[in-house]
């Protein structure tokens, strides 16, 4: 039976395909941190849920909304998460196709309280931000 | 527990005896990548099992004993599996203690294709791997 949580998951992805705030904050622990990785000027923590939505939203602006998430698979138990993503997008000439692994702690309540991840083309992440 | 952490398993405790070969040959298909993130000596892309064979005797020998790693976590999906670890180390630049995640995506013959190595704390990964 798939787990609560692959829903949340589910919920989140949804809301972030959406770019919709109030929805992306309530899957968000108040402070949760948000692991960006590579070398790129974006890449570094964020701490605390208004911190994420605004990186979130920097990450939407600077796309034009084309960054697109598809899920490859979701695995979910009740404190950890695994989110296998297809990532496209285009930047200022540069287009993005990479594959995530990402890893989400959850908290008692469900909410996503840390995040971090790596693709299968860190360079072409990071050339795709410079 | 599934076939793909069964199979995982049983190569972990290969390669914790020393037999880094046995755990190619059960665990990795012909054609695996491996992507190892951040900025330090082993990050890159590891193509082909002999090159991922190569980074991991070449990892355990920088790491010879120094680190503790400690199961904490294993989710297992249709294609992918992801499985957390607490990894701690003191040394004499200090303490490394973070969460890391080893992502996986299974074959048709049930062999790790592709496997990510993500970390909670890249920045600690790096300074502790050099």
């Amino acid at each position: 039976m798939m787990h609560p949580n692959v829903a949340r998951l589910e919920k989140f992805l949804d809301a972030y395909a959406a770019m919709d705030g109030p929805a992306i904050r309530d899957c968000l622990a108040d402070d949760a941190v948000w692991h960006v990785g590579g070398t790129h000027r974006l890449s570094g923590d964020y701490q605390g849920a208004a911190s994420i939505l605004d990186y979130f939203e920097t990450v939407s602006n600077e796309t034009g909304g084309t960054l697109h998430l598809e899920p490859l698979e979701l695995i979910a138990n009740e404190e950890r998460g695994a989110a296998f993503l297809r990532v496209v997008g285009d930047r200022g000439g540069h287009h993005l196709d990479v594959t995530m692994a990402e890893a989400f702690q959850f908290d008692e309540d469900g909410r996503i309280s840390e995040f971090w991840a790596h693709a299968t083309d860190q360079d072409s992440i990071d050339r795709f931000w410079s | 527990m599934g076939d793909k952490a069964e199979r995982l398993m049983e190569a972990m405790t290969l390669v914790s005896k020393g037999d880094v070969d046995g755990f190619g040959d059960l665990l990795l298909a012909d054609d695996v990548t491996w992507h190892w993130p951040g900025s330090c000596s082993v990050s890159g892309e590891y193509n082909g099992r002999a090159e991922v064979l190569e980074l991991l005797s070449g990892f355990h020998r920088l790491t010879d004993g120094r680190l503790q790693v400690v199961p904490i976590d294993l989710l297992e999906g249709e294609d992918h599996l992801m499985s957390f670890t607490k990894v701690t180390a003191e040394s004499e630049d200090g303490k490394l203690d973070v969460i890391m995640a080893d992502a996986m995506r299974f074959d048709e013959t049930g062999r790790v294709v592709e496997f990510w190595t993500l970390s909670n704390d890249q920045t600690a990964v790096d300074a502790f791997i050099g």
